[in-house]
């Protein structure tokens, strides 16, 4: 008996999420803290560290690499874990916060849209940083460009899944903005202690630097490492990145509330 | 209802919008074949013409400018051509000119031109209509005129007095009409609804103008929604009712300030919002016992109750952003769990609790929100309408309380909703701001949206709402008009005053509306129900009584409130 309301084009939920996009687009711009701390700061930090001279010599107890080699990939693993940890999960946990996701679920959007474009957007942030990284590193210092290119661009494809898993899994679990904040900052440094940010991870001892391969940000940093300066990552670093990436995937999915 | 109109040809002029527009609407679906006649609208005309044909009905549209000599004649000549004869004319166009009819300059300053223009037009046009349709009727021994005046002849209103003017004369054109032709079968009546909420009254007329003439009806609001098809209440005239008799008994015009209002019994449609049987509880703790109801198309309805009533939790199951622990819920005859989608293209939501982005724009949301829907508002007609124009380019963050509850509004109906879901609208904004935003509501009720209203605002329910539920502890208390509940709480109204002379307490007591007749010095206070205040004073005057300082007590929604759940509301602007 119902009679059904004359059946009429599907809503495009392509055109839905170009605006949805937009507008993240729009507040990454104007809420800076991804573009600061995640581009601006690590890009800074290459031209300073490509500027001191320490920074250009060999050493034998870095493996023959320079200081400026070695903080490369770390400033990779930093950008990624600021946009993945920080960023993305402090924005998705405020708006759930203020009920904005409840609101875009009386609507035909779905909140899931929203998601997918805030980790679009932070996505794009982190390969911009990675790009400028890698650009200025090498024209305008003495970087190479990564020798094995496949093993590069595999390394920072797991990299990225394994920290934004990570960053969704904070922001699955956090309360309000501020919490995910910081578990997020909480998270950051013994991780990035990891990746070599405090001392140059060929520094470690093998012990430490066993377990720190088995560290998503220590994995990522030395599985950039590796494929810039010649080999294809080895499998275990690899294994690692995506292994996290499966595990926060799987739990950020199964935790994640929509209010 | 049957109106004996089937096959009948009804000229209905000044139908393309308003009450015309119902009147053309409900005689085409009662099988009458139609003119409808416009002015300039022609489009809408053509949409009237559709929806009849749409209904297996017969129309025709044809224009009829009152300021041209002739006009009247062929427009009704259209209707004698196409169907050879004519048995109902509804006298409803008014002649506009440059501006509404009752907003002349001060009297003394009005000129001849618009005196003659505004006087001759409004009413020549209805004799002339008349004239040209007599000939068909008498030969044919039947006929139907019913003439529509207004309020304004009886009432006035300032500015209006060429236009009341008309409208009187034309009570004088229908009382001798109506003698000189019922006994050629031809009965000839004049109906006179008081102010009505037609789209056009709502563009021209200032929110405090429509508010008053709100206030001067019996109703304390305006009529409504004319012209909504499908709806569950249409404004027709009343003055038709006697089409369906073949017997020419004479009618005497009457006047009358009421309200007209028929029930269209047999309305095509469907309830908008239909619950029955909801409860809902979490972990254990009932929210919803067991709510039942049912809002027809168009309504106005209020959702009222003490903190922790069940109301959100009401709506959120009705809109499916709930799961029920058991009922049924329908919307649109849609159910919100499996057809979760098509719900949320027809509903607007606007939650209690939801802020936006802080740094996104308002027209930036807007512009997101509109791509969402399969046939969005526009969106800078939405904007105007909610005064946001000027914050176009403010960011959220910017915004003033009463700016972002607009803004939500303006998101619950970018999608063109059927059904508008408004939790708590005014909760938290100052008394300026809430009164914006009720007018901003009236405004849209014309647009044909079922509004369900979440409040515990008891003055937001008694403007606003067509009808009331009130929930306590999960269940519906009572559901009835915002003046049935108030009647219903205090058992009736009480009339005050001191007497000119003394009186015999039967002169009232006798009355059928009153219950009560007491004395506190020389102060009368009579109880009762209905047309009190006439009652008594009509009486008392007949027996050469004057009734001076005549106050009149009616209770309100509030003491109904208070009755039914034993809680007083919350004052005006506590946050829930």
């Amino acid at each position: 008996m119902t009679t059904h309301p004359i059946a009429l084009p599907k809503t495009a939920p392509r055109a839905a999420f170009a605006k949805i996009l937009l507008n993240e687009g729009r507040l990454a711009w104007r809420t800076p803290f991804g573009l600061g701390a995640g581009v601006v700061v690590p890009a800074l930090l290459v031209v300073l560290f490509g500027e001191l001279p320490k920074y250009q010599v060999h050493k034998a107890s870095l493996g023959g690499l320079t200081l400026f080699n070695v903080e490369v990939p770390v400033l990779i693993a930093l950008e990624i874990a600021i946009m993945a940890l920080l960023s993305l999960p402090m924005s998705l946990a405020t708006y759930r916060e203020q009920g904005i996701l409840r609101r875009l679920s009386t609507t035909p959007a779905r909140p899931s849209w929203v998601l997918g474009a805030q980790v679009a957007v932070n996505l794009i942030l982190a390969l911009g940083a990675l790009v400028i990284i890698m650009v200025v590193g090498s024209t305008a210092f003495a970087e190479q460009a990564p020798k094995s290119t496949g093993g590069f661009v595999l390394s920072v494809v797991l990299s990225l899944s394994a920290l934004f898993a990570i960053g969704l899994f904070i922001a699955a679990r956090a309360k309000t903005g501020m919490t995910a904040y910081a578990t997020g900052f909480a998270l950051l440094f013994p991780l990035m202690f990891f990746a070599g940010l405090w001392f140059p991870r060929q520094q470690m001892t093998p012990w430490l630097s066993n377990v720190s391969n088995y560290t998503p940000l220590g994995a990522a940093s030395q599985a950039i490492q590796d494929s810039i300066q010649g080999s294809f990552p080895p499998a275990a670093l690899l294994l690692t990145l995506a292994g996290c990436a499966i595990a926060f995937g799987f739990l950020a999915a199964r935790c994640f509330r929509w209010e | 209802m049957d109106l004996g109109l089937a096959g009948r040809v009804a000229v209905v002029t000044g139908s393309s919008q308003g009450i015309g527009r119902a009147t053309a609407l409900l005689f085409g679906l009662e099988g009458a074949r139609v003119a409808v006649t416009y002015h300039r609208e022609r489009d809408r005309a053509l949409a009237v013409v559709d929806e009849i044909e749409n209904g297996g009905g017969e129309a025709v549209a044809t224009q009829l400018d009152l300021a041209t000599a002739g006009s009247v004649s062929r427009a009704v000549g259209t209707a004698l051509e196409r169907w050879g004869q004519v048995d109902v004319l509804v006298n409803n166009a008014v002649y506009w000119g440059d501006r509404a009819p009752w907003e002349a300059p001060p009297f003394e300053e009005l000129a001849a031109e618009e005196w003659r223009a505004c006087f001759r037009l409004n009413f020549e046009g209805a004799y002339s209509a008349v004239q040209a349709v007599l000939p068909s009727m008498r030969s044919r021994g039947f006929g139907r005129i019913v003439n529509v005046s207004s309020g304004v002849a009886a009432d006035g209103f300032p500015g209006g007095a060429p236009y009341g003017a008309a409208k009187a004369a034309l009570h004088g054109l229908t009382k001798t009409l109506s003698k000189e032709l019922a006994l050629a079968g031809i009965l000839v009546n004049i109906i006179m609804p008081s102010a009505t909420r037609t789209e056009r009254m709502v563009a021209r007329l200032p929110a405090q103008v429509l508010e008053m003439s709100a206030q001067a009806s019996p109703l304390r609001r305006l009529m409504s929604r004319p012209g909504r098809p499908g709806g569950s209440e249409n404004t027709t005239p009343g003055g038709c009712e006697p089409v369906g008799s073949d017997h020419p008994a004479r009618k005497e015009p009457r006047m009358s300030t009421q309200p007209v209002r028929v029930h269209a019994a047999a309305g095509p449609g469907r309830p908008a919002v239909e619950i029955t049987h909801l409860r809902k509880a979490y972990r254990g703790v009932v929210a919803v016992d067991d709510v039942s109801l049912s809002v027809a198309e168009g309504e106005i309805f209020g959702i009222l109750g003490p903190n922790g009533a069940g109301k959100t939790t009401t709506v959120e199951c009705a809109i499916g952003l709930r799961t029920p622990d058991a009922g049924t819920v329908r919307l649109m005859g849609l159910d919100p769990r499996t057809d979760r989608d098509e719900i949320r293209q027809i509903t607007g939501v606007q939650l209690q609790t939801s802020a936006l982005p802080a740094k996104l724009r308002v027209a930036e949301i807007l512009d997101m929100h509109r791509s969402f829907y399969r046939h969005p508002a526009d969106m800078n007609e939405l904007i105007e309408a909610l005064g946001l124009a000027a914050k176009r380019r403010a960011s959220y963050r910017s915004l003033s309380g009463g700016q972002r509850q607009r803004l939500s509004v303006a998101l619950a109906l970018i999608g063109r909703p059927q059904v508008a879901v408004l939790d708590e609208m005014t909760t938290g904004l100052d008394p300026q701001a809430r009164r914006d935003t009720w007018g901003l509501i009236e405004g849209i009720r014309g647009r044909g949206v079922t509004i369900v209203l979440v409040t515990h605002f008891m003055e937001e329910a008694e403007r606003l709402c067509d009808r009331v539920a009130l929930i306590d502890s999960g269940r519906v208390v009572a559901l009835d008009t915002p003046a049935g509940l108030a009647a219903r709480a205090a058992g009736g109204k009480q009339v005050r005053f001191w007497p000119s002379a003394p009186f015999d307490d039967r002169l009232l007591t006798e009355l059928p509306e009153v219950a009560k007749v007491e004395y506190d010095g020389r102060n009368v206070t009579v109880t009762g129900t209905g047309e009190l205040v006439n009652a008594v004073i009509l009486t008392l005057h007949a027996a050469g009584v004057t009734a001076r300082d005549v106050q009149l007590d009616t209770s309100s929604l509030e003491d109904a409130f208070v009755r039914l759940t034993g809680r007083r509301p919350q004052p005006e602007g506590a946050l829930s």
